[in-house]
């Protein structure tokens, strides 16, 4: 075995390993008589799995082994919307493309999310919107978009940077700089790309994926 | 309504048995598959609650050997666990075999939502 292969092996065994301790924190604290604090720990510790289930779908992507199958774009921004229940902030599902994409769900779910927090967590936005639709070129467009006043050249010098520094998104976030890479690497692994759209006063992450035939025929 | 709980974290365990007991279960616990089948023995369960990752036996095999009893052929089984469905390398079809009612995994199942899925594919189970 290689160095690097041993490397990852232990890396995937460890964030394995993490989500024992976490699952004993989110569960225990289900019993909790204050039932605020025992919400503030819960989510903490499901956000953290959900973050550690991420990192082990991007190690999977980077050997090409997520499989592509048919998944309708409404029934993936609602499983994005309950990962984002915690947010407290309104989240909205725009629903536009009501077609089936070729994606891997989890791959999906868990990058729009990323980006989803990312986005929270860098300025001070007031909702979230879970957008899809059709584009011209045939494709559909899935997104987060929030209502904030963000300067185009952060995302895109973000985007540039995504995998090559630890800090994307240096200049406007505090945290979540790695969650945008491993988002980034989710996205190309269902075969697209993050990318930077504005629509309206919105702004935010768009993948565009291909329409599945397959599910369109039922 | 008996619920064996077969969870090889005792923490986790500790909790599990604590929940069920407090939604109105009577709770038998192992943390291992042999354990499991002795309790099941001294008292038949009228549903499984499992973890796959067990010590010394693993889910799977320890499934298709409660399975291999006549007397708990048609014993309810949940799988609780760790380990994202899709890793285990077992089909719809291959679960649906080992008599499992419901695969859920750990991290993104809440407790309450446990114990919505087992209280209502119970209640299915036992008006069809």
């Amino acid at each position: 075995m290689t160095a690097e292969g041993f490397s990852d092996t232990t890396v995937r065994a460890l964030a394995h390993e993490l989500k024992y301790p976490l699952v004993e924190i989110a569960r225990h604290a289900e019993l909790i008589a204050d039932k605020q604090a025992a919400g503030e720990i819960q989510s903490t510790a499901e956000q953290t799995l959900r973050l550690i289930d991420s990192y082990l779908l991007c190690a999977q992507a980077e050997y090409g082994q997520l499989a592509l199958e048919p998944v309708t774009a409404g029934s993936a921004l609602y499983d994005v919307s309950m990962r984002l229940r915690n947010i407290e902030m309104p989240i909205v599902i725009d629903d536009r493309a009501h077609a089936p994409v070729m994606t891997h769900s989890g791959a999906l779910t868990a990058c729009l999310e990323l980006c989803a927090r990312t986005l929270v967590s860098s300025v001070g936005v007031t909702s979230v919107r879970l957008k899809s639709f059709n584009d011209r070129s045939g494709r559909i467009g899935i997104g987060v978009l929030v209502d904030a006043n963000i300067q185009q050249d952060d995302f895109t010098q973000a985007i540039m940077r995504a995998g090559k520094s630890h800090m994307p998104l240096a200049r406007v976030a505090s945290r979540g700089q790695v969650s945008l890479t491993v988002a980034d690497t989710l996205s190309k692994a269902i075969g697209s790309s993050l990318q930077v759209k504005k629509l309206g006063k919105l702004h935010g992450f768009i993948t565009y994926l291909p329409k599945s035939e397959q599910m369109a025929l039922f | 309504m008996r619920i064996l709980i077969i969870e090889p974290d005792r923490k986790l365990a500790t909790v599990l048995e604590k929940s069920f007991k407090q939604a109105g279960f009577a709770v038998q616990l192992a943390h291992d598959g042999q354990t499991a089948v002795s309790k099941a023995d001294d008292q038949r369960p009228n549903a499984v609650l499992c973890e796959l990752a067990l010590p010394g036996q693993n889910g799977v095999a320890f499934l298709q050997e409660f399975r291999s009893y006549q007397d708990w052929l048609d014993v309810p089984v949940f799988v609780y666990s760790q380990i994202p469905c899709e890793d285990t390398g077992l089909s719809a079809r291959g679960w649906h075999k080992l008599g499992v009612h419901k695969y859920l995994y750990k991290p993104t199942t809440r407790l309450k939502d446990l114990h919505y899925a087992i209280n209502q594919s119970l209640t299915n189970y036992e008006t069809a």
